[in-house]
């Protein structure tokens, strides 16, 4: 049984998570019995949580409460007949005319719907759908937080995860792998093996997939750090492959000291004549000496930006052999 | 080009090497008019990779006329005698279960069995090498099968997925990518396919089909103002043919090879076999 403070929830929440699912039932059965009016009012409070209102469905179908539910609670209700039968058309129909709340509505079934024991086996569908309608169609990545919270407990008790981190990953947000990461030091052995698996693309993640998941935490925030701004969606996920390098590092775009666009890892700036020449030289060397320049160049820009300009415009001979000290002076 | 054991191969030679020879003719041929060298420490090495390339042809097609179900991962099925459904609807074999009987029953009561695409393609591989391997071997090596996707995938499948190839070939299991896929069906964003030869792919849930057939099956599954259409990738998702190759000769004691593969060190790592001296 749940055991948070209570005083923040409404009283069919306090019920459902002071007597579990069939107390909730057994308490608004009595409940409609005595007063519609007062079951409508209990329905109503806007602090009620959707995994509440999903398990009295039967009930306000059974005593015909929806016409008299509230704005978004009719909304839910509807969204989740879209969302079971997985149809966007449906969806769209009912959503017509009000797109906004339709946006809040899944927001609310995502926010308050995401922790906790699934309720039947269709219950985790409607989160995942939720959270992929509020990702994929509504652009919003301000539940990455929650999906990223849902995805590890779900993974922890090993149910269904692929769509939500589809979801997530669809996103293409590079700052929300900071969630991902912080899993890294949970001390969870299943949350950290998730996490170097959406992590792969990280150099210390793949070339030391058994360090201490501690110190992994550590490397990973700091490149992250470093390489945000270079950093790109790749598209690939579970679905495609059992190793999906989720994210990619442009290097071109670290060497120009340029962010780059997260979904598709063109530099987002214009480009001159003279950065187009300074990449297809840049395009020609290894991918080792690419990696050096770009992190040199990097380095250089945070330091000193004048300095910078002068060594990227400078031949490319110069170039390398400043950073040859990087290699042991082995160039 | 295809080297044997270090030397330039023959490829009339190699051919002579089959009996009955049909799509292997098509690969070898392929092989030589590629401008990559492929290597191979034996011809039986060779033999091994050909034989389970047209067992994972045909163990698709079988797969394909059978009664297995389309169906998505909250909706699996299975059968219980010998599978235990998980959570996450994946098929785990039951403790004390031979995985031979197992794959096998897959294919027997195909219409007890519902799953993914990505499953699919594991359990064409299993039921490919099923159909090379002595059975006590097959055993041993898949003990512990997990279908479910591409994840806890036995690591003696050594299973890689590689980009941007010179060459693709009948047997590869390739991937139909559909970016503006409808967001509430996510199991239609791609379809991971066998490559039959002769221009032919089979999907689980899509059945055999062209490249073009396919595409516009998963285009059909878009969202409302869909701008993009699916595509096939520039990837290959192969089984490790050389260590699975080595398990066989050892196990029937053929001709040694000189030296040995060995499994896959770390996934992620860049594609590459270890050679053991003896």
């Amino acid at each position: 049984m749940h055991d948070e403070s209570t005083e923040s929830f409404c009283i069919l929440d306090s019920i459902r998570y002071s007597r579990g699912s069939s107390g909730l039932l057994d308490y608004f059965e009595k409940e409609i019995k005595q007063s519609r009016v007062n079951s409508l009012s209990l329905l109503n409070d806007e602090r009620l949580q959707f995994p509440t209102l999903y398990l009295l469905q039967p009930m306000i179908n059974d005593n015909n409460l929806s016409v008299e539910l509230s704005p978004r609670n009719k909304s839910a209700l509807d969204v989740t007949k879209a969302l079971l039968k997985r149809d966007s058309r449906l969806f769209d129909r009912l959503s017509s005319g009000v797109e906004n709340a339709a946006h809040s509505t899944l927001k609310w079934i995502l926010q308050t719907g995401f922790r906790g024991e699934p309720i039947d086996p269709y219950y985790e569908q409607i989160i995942d759908m939720a959270a992929i309608l509020l990702i994929k169609r509504f652009n919003d990545n301000t539940i990455l937080p929650e999906v990223a919270a849902a995805i590890f407990e779900r993974n922890r008790e090993g149910h269904y995860t692929y769509d939500l981190i589809w979801a997530f990953l669809e996103a293409g947000d590079p700052a929300s792998l900071a969630l991902i990461a912080y899993r890294l030091n949970s001390g969870n052995a299943k949350d950290m093996e998730l996490a170097r698996k959406i992590l792969r693309f990280v150099p210390c993640i793949h070339l030391a997939p058994d360090a201490d998941g501690s110190l992994q935490y550590i490397w990973v925030k700091t490149w992250l750090q470093e390489n945000l701004p270079f950093l790109y969606c790749t598209g690939e996920n579970f679905h495609q492959r059992c190793d999906p390098f989720t994210f990619n590092l442009s290097l071109e775009a670290k060497y120009l000291c340029r962010k780059v666009s997260s979904y598709n890892g063109k530099v987002s700036m214009y480009l001159s004549d003279n950065d187009k020449l300074l990449l297809s030289r840049f395009n020609k060397l290894d991918r080792k000496l690419q990696e050096l320049l770009a992190n040199y160049s990097f380095y250089l820009y945070r330091q000193n930006i004048y300095g910078w300009y002068g060594w990227l415009n400078a031949p490319l001979l110069e170039q390398i052999k400043s950073v040859s000290w990087m290699k042991g002076g082995l160039l | 080009m295809i080297s044997i054991n270090g030397s330039q191969a023959d490829k009339n030679t190699l051919i002579a090497a089959f009996q009955n020879p049909g799509i292997e003719i098509k690969i070898i041929d392929q092989m030589y008019l590629s401008q990559t060298t492929y290597d191979y420490l034996s011809i039986e090495q060779l033999r091994f990779e050909m034989n389970l390339r047209k067992a994972i042809i045909q163990a698709s097609n079988d797969l394909y006329h059978s009664r297995f179900s389309f169906r998505t991962f909250r909706e699996s099925i299975c059968n219980s005698t010998y599978w235990e459904r998980t959570e996450e609807g994946g098929f785990r074999l039951k403790p004390d279960t031979k995985p031979s009987e197992a794959i096998r029953d897959i294919y027997k009561n195909s219409r007890d069995y519902g799953t993914e695409c990505a499953t699919a393609i594991v359990i064409i591989y299993y039921k490919a090498l099923l159909e090379l391997l002595p059975e006590e071997l097959f055993n041993k090596l898949f003990a512990d099968a997990y279908l479910m996707n591409w994840q806890h995938l036995d690591s003696d499948l050594g299973i890689r997925t590689e980009k941007d190839l010179p060459d693709y070939f009948p047997g590869d299991c390739r991937y139909f990518k559909n970016p503006d896929v409808d967001p509430l069906t996510p199991e239609w964003q791609g379809e991971n396919v066998i490559d039959l030869g002769d221009g032919l792919y089979y999907g689980h849930g899509i059945g055999i089909r062209t490249a073009e057939q396919m595409i516009e099956v998963l285009n059909r599954q878009r969202k409302k103002d869909a701008q993009t259409s699916a595509y096939l990738l520039n990837t290959s998702t192969r089984l490790n043919f050389k260590y699975l190759a080595d398990q066989y000769l050892q196990s029937t004691a053929q001709a040694s090879a000189p030296s040995r593969a060995v499994p896959w060190e770390c996934p992620g790592m860049p594609c590459f076999t270890l050679l053991q001296q003896n």
